[in-house]
């Protein structure tokens, strides 16, 4: 399904028209195709396109916004007009006018790079793959009761028209591999998950041995069966890229999204050019890495996408920016002004948001700590922009006692204040991981990020039963 | 905009021409109002309409699902094609035996469909979501800097081959105000949360009030430092986040999957006595409430677990083939926060609506029966591991309970314990029932759970 952008162009000129301060009409096309296979057959082989025009009106500095999946020219006027008379009701009750950073106009049309198309490959073999990933997994061990394998294919694009005079389109591809094994023995459950996703064709798949894949999600659940409790209280955590990436995003990039801080929502407010954190931690929010599941050519507003510093060897350096904010707080727009789709809002959101390696080798951290706990895989974690608490689930963990990693030990909490947490950094791992994963913002508007960093020690307060 | 029911059958008739054994259209119709409130006004006030159309095609054992917006008759040949196409070159599914057989439907549901929430004007939803604003910011030092009201109206029809065929529309409204306090450089956050199929049931002034009096108490709060092995009174919303592990070990899926740890467990003991759930699909004003569910298959009122035993699991169509069982009207599309997009996947087993039975008592007296708790209002995520039961849930705003009396205000501190475990300990139940989600809820006492600072 396509528009023609001269419809958007009336859009945005009805806008005008009828006094809009400033006015953008997005066309988005959604095609998702899902394969998805438990226990040996298929549970769900879906395909989906969902085309719909969003439209934001800005009048006396409140926003209207309207979207519709009708797509006619009359379809596209009423929502016009819509959004329009809602800002008109919305500016009633505003104490605070919003502005907008005005850009210059920008005219480009972007494809992403990819090797191999997944529209140009046969279903045959997308079917196959994932059979291999169900069977890798059935065959690694007889305690696996339960096997679930999916592969994604999500192809976007997009055209923007706005009242600065840009005209933008563009196109995301993104595919998604992943699996989940649960092993059972003795009355006690275990799972083992891993994923690979990007922005990236088909290539990611010709790239994944399903097999080894498979075998090693397997063998994860089927080793949680024999771990032990967790130790509890405060101590010296190595954690692993990815709940790395939990502190990154969840605690320390949410808060540095720039509507929390114009809000009074963010501990982080105060902090540009303070010491937050040990001179071992910088962290960045990217949207422009090559083949990463957050990066974005534009963000939802058409600015493109960029690398902001957040932390630079400890010091604060600034937030992440819509078009508003950045006006809010006389800044610039820095591409994170994102949204889930065409009928949700734009709001300051991540990318890929991580920490910059440092120089330790993993297993120099490991044989440096006396006593401690090696946190591996994040399940879950919550954000916490107004108060800075950290708290993340681990799937599993090692105890390390004297500089030896000892035993296996099952899921448990990390909390503690994020702050704190980042001022008792004393190494960094030289290597470096995204891992990918969905973002929501306030418990809903869910979009494509990453978050990673390299292995960092600290002192962390964990809790498991 | 055609009918939904003649979309609905077109779909079905077209598939059937190209050759399709069974088939299944679910079209759905929303609209949505929602106001979203940023720095104490309204930042952002939207109006959306969807229209869209999911369809499963059987061929044969080879089952295709195929979805899309609908905004000409074209769309519904491209998805069938597509719906086709995947079939086509799909696996057989060993698994799967029908679709759903028609059945008779009848009844009629208080409060599913509310005319006046469908009709509210855009200056009538910004009123309401600012008295709660205004309500909350008239204690000191508290302001709103989140908030947010929505409301929808959707329509949907599903049909299929075998004769299936209902119609219902509903209502549904959700809210929330994040409040903030400020004393010298402590802040706090307190939240209010509420779901209902009538904007007239929800009260703004108590919401806005509440919500300011929750960020207040969270100033007070001290961290936590020790451990407490005691009873762990849980707020209704967050309860609803724990007791999600019912859903899931109870879900013919994940019993299917061999994933839910109450596989072989019916007629046994899964929690202690004080606890019974039921599944009601035609409880008055509930999120998911209506005739049938999104299959097509009539709901009931159902114990799923009576005192303690485990007496039934849910089941979907699909599901409900495995076991070689009747469906329970158990296969939703439906989101309760939010509807769109119902139309992009196929049904999944789910509640309707999970009723709690409530207990006699009140909050405030079961309290004075407790030597040693606390009160958890606020976590940060009531987040389980359904497959384990284990959890360890940051608590956000508490307070402790010692000999029967609530006394100090903590924070920072881990609630931890085994979920299934606490279901064999449930000490009280209230009788403070509240639509939470696809719950209906009281606040519940458990015990079992370790506070750890």
């Amino acid at each position: 399904m396509t528009i023609v952008i001269d419809e958007l162009q009336k859009a945005i000129a009805l806008a005008q028209k009828l006094g809009s301060e400033f006015a953008d009409a997005r066309f988005e096309t959604q095609k998702a195709k899902q394969i998805n296979v438990v226990n040996g057959s298929i549970r769900t082989f879906s395909s989906t396109e969902r085309s719909g025009v969003a439209i934001r009106v800005k009048f006396r500095g409140a926003w209207g916004f309207a979207s519709t999946t009708a797509l006619t020219s009359d379809a596209l006027k009423t929502a016009v007009r819509n959004a329009f008379k809602l800002a008109k009701t919305a500016t009633k009750y505003s104490k605070e006018k919003i502005k907008i950073y005005e850009t210059a106009s920008l005219k480009r049309k972007s494809k992403v790079k990819i090797k191999i198309d997944p529209e140009n490959i046969d279903t045959e073999e997308k079917l196959k793959f994932v059979f291999s990933l169900d069977e890798a997994q059935k065959i690694a061990d007889k305690r696996i009761v339960s096997r679930t394998s999916d592969y994604i294919e999500s192809l976007k694009n997009f055209e923007l028209i706005n009242s600065f005079g840009s005209q933008l389109e563009w196109n995301e591809i993104r595919i998604s591999v992943s699996a989940m094994s649960i092993a059972f023995e003795s009355g006690k459950r275990e799972m083992g998950f891993e994923n690979k996703r990007g922005t990236v064709g088909y290539e990611l798949v010709k790239e994944t041995d399903p097999h080894v894949f498979g075998a090693s999600v397997a063998k994860e659940a089927v080793e949680l069966l024999s771990a032990v409790k967790p130790p509890n209280g405060l101590m010296t955590v190595i954690v692993d890229p990815d709940i790395a990436g939990v502190l990154a995003h969840e605690v320390m990039g949410h808060a540095s999204e720039a509507d929390e801080v114009i809000k009074h929502r963010s501990f982080l407010s105060d902090a540009v050019g303070k010491k937050v954190a040990s001179n071992l931690v910088t962290m960045v929010d990217n949207g422009t890495i090559d083949g990463a599941y957050g990066s974005i050519p534009f963000d939802s507003e058409g600015t493109p996408s960029s690398r902001t510093t957040i932390i630079e060897k400890g010091v604060y350096k600034g937030f992440m920016h819509s078009l508003e904010t950045a006006a809010a707080l006389n800044s610039t727009p820095t591409g994170n002004g994102r949204t889930q789709d065409y009928n949700r809002r734009v709001w300051v959101r991540m990318t890929n948001t991580f920490f910059e390696p440092g120089n330790w080798k993993l297993e120099e951290m490991i044989s440096d700590t006396k006593e401690g706990l090696l946190a591996l895989k994040a399940v879950s974690g919550q954000e916490d922009p107004v108060g800075g608490g950290f708290q993340v689930r681990a799937l599993k963990g090692y105890t390390i006692k004297n500089g030896e990693k000892k035993n296996l030990v099952r899921g448990f909490s990390l909390t503690g204040k994020a702050l704190e947490i980042l001022k008792t950094v004393d190494s960094v791992e030289k290597e470096f991981q995204l891992c990918s994963g969905f973002c929501g913002k306030g418990e809903e508007d869910w979009i494509h990020v990453t978050s990673g960093g390299p292995y960092m020690r600290t002192r962390i307060t964990a809790g498991g039963e | 905009m055609q009918k939904l029911d003649s979309l609905a059958s077109l779909a079905v008739k077209k598939a059937e021409k190209k050759g399709a054994g069974q088939v299944e259209a679910f079209v759905f119709n929303s609209h949505i109002r929602s106001v979203y409130v940023e720095g104490s006004s309204p930042h952002l006030v939207d109006d959306k309409s969807e229209n869209g159309l999911g369809l499963k095609l059987c061929l044969g054992k080879r089952v295709g699902f195929a979805s899309g917006t609908l905004n000409r008759e074209k769309n519904i040949e491209e998805i069938v094609n597509e719906a086709f196409s995947i079939a086509k070159t799909s696996k057989k599914d060993p698994y799967f035996k029908s679709l759903p057989n028609p059945e008779k439907i009848s009844g009629e549901i208080k409060d599913v469909f509310c005319k006046e929430t469908g009709e509210i004007t855009a200056e009538g939803v910004v009123a309401k979501t600012m008295e709660a604003v205004s309500v909350a910011e008239e204690a000191k030092n508290v302001k709103i800097p989140l908030g947010m009201l929505r409301l929808a109206n959707y329509s949907l029809s599903v049909t299929n081959s075998l004769g299936v065929h209902f119609d219902h529309k509903g209502t549904m409204v959700y809210t929330y105000f994040k409040a903030k306090a400020t004393s010298g450089n402590k802040a706090g956050e307190g939240i209010e949360k509420e779901w209902s199929t009538r904007i007239k049931t929800i009260d703004f002034e108590r919401i806005g009030k509440s919500a300011a009096e929750k960020a207040l108490a969270t100033l007070k709060a001290e961290t936590f430092k020790g451990e407490l092995r005691g009873i762990s009174l849980i707020a209704p919303v967050e309860a609803s986040g724990l007791l999600f592990i019912i859903e899931f070990a109870t879900s013919s899926e994940q019993v299917n999957k061999g994933r839910s740890p109450w596989i072989d467990k019916l007629e046994t003991e899964v929690a202690n006595k004080e606890f019974t759930v039921e599944d009601d699909g035609r409880y008055p004003g509930g999120m998911r409430s209506a005739l049938a569910d999104d299959e097509g298959v009539k709901t009931s009122r159902k114990t799923i677990i009576d005192k303690g035993v485990l007496k039934s699991y849910i089941y979907d169509s699909y599901n409900a083939g495995i076991a070689g069982v009747r469906a329970t009207g158990n296969g939703f599309r439906r989101g309760t926060s939010s509807v769109e997009g119902a139309f992009t996947r196929p049904a999944v087993c789910a509640f309707s609506n999970m009723i709690i039975k409530h207990g006699r008592k009140t909050q405030e007296e079961i309290i004075p029966q407790i030597d040693r708790g606390v009160l958890v209002e606020t976590f940060a995520a009531p987040e389980v591991n359904p497959v384990t039961g284990g959890f360890s849930c940051e608590v956000r705003n508490a307070t402790l309970i010692e000999k029967g009396k609530l006394t100090k205000h903590v924070k920072h501190a881990l609630l931890t314990g085994n979920m299934y475990d606490l279901l064999k300990n449930v000490a009280y139940v209230g009788n403070d029932v509240k639509v939470v989600d696809s719950f209906v809820l009281p606040t519940i006492a458990f015990g079992g759970a370790t506070l750890v600072g």
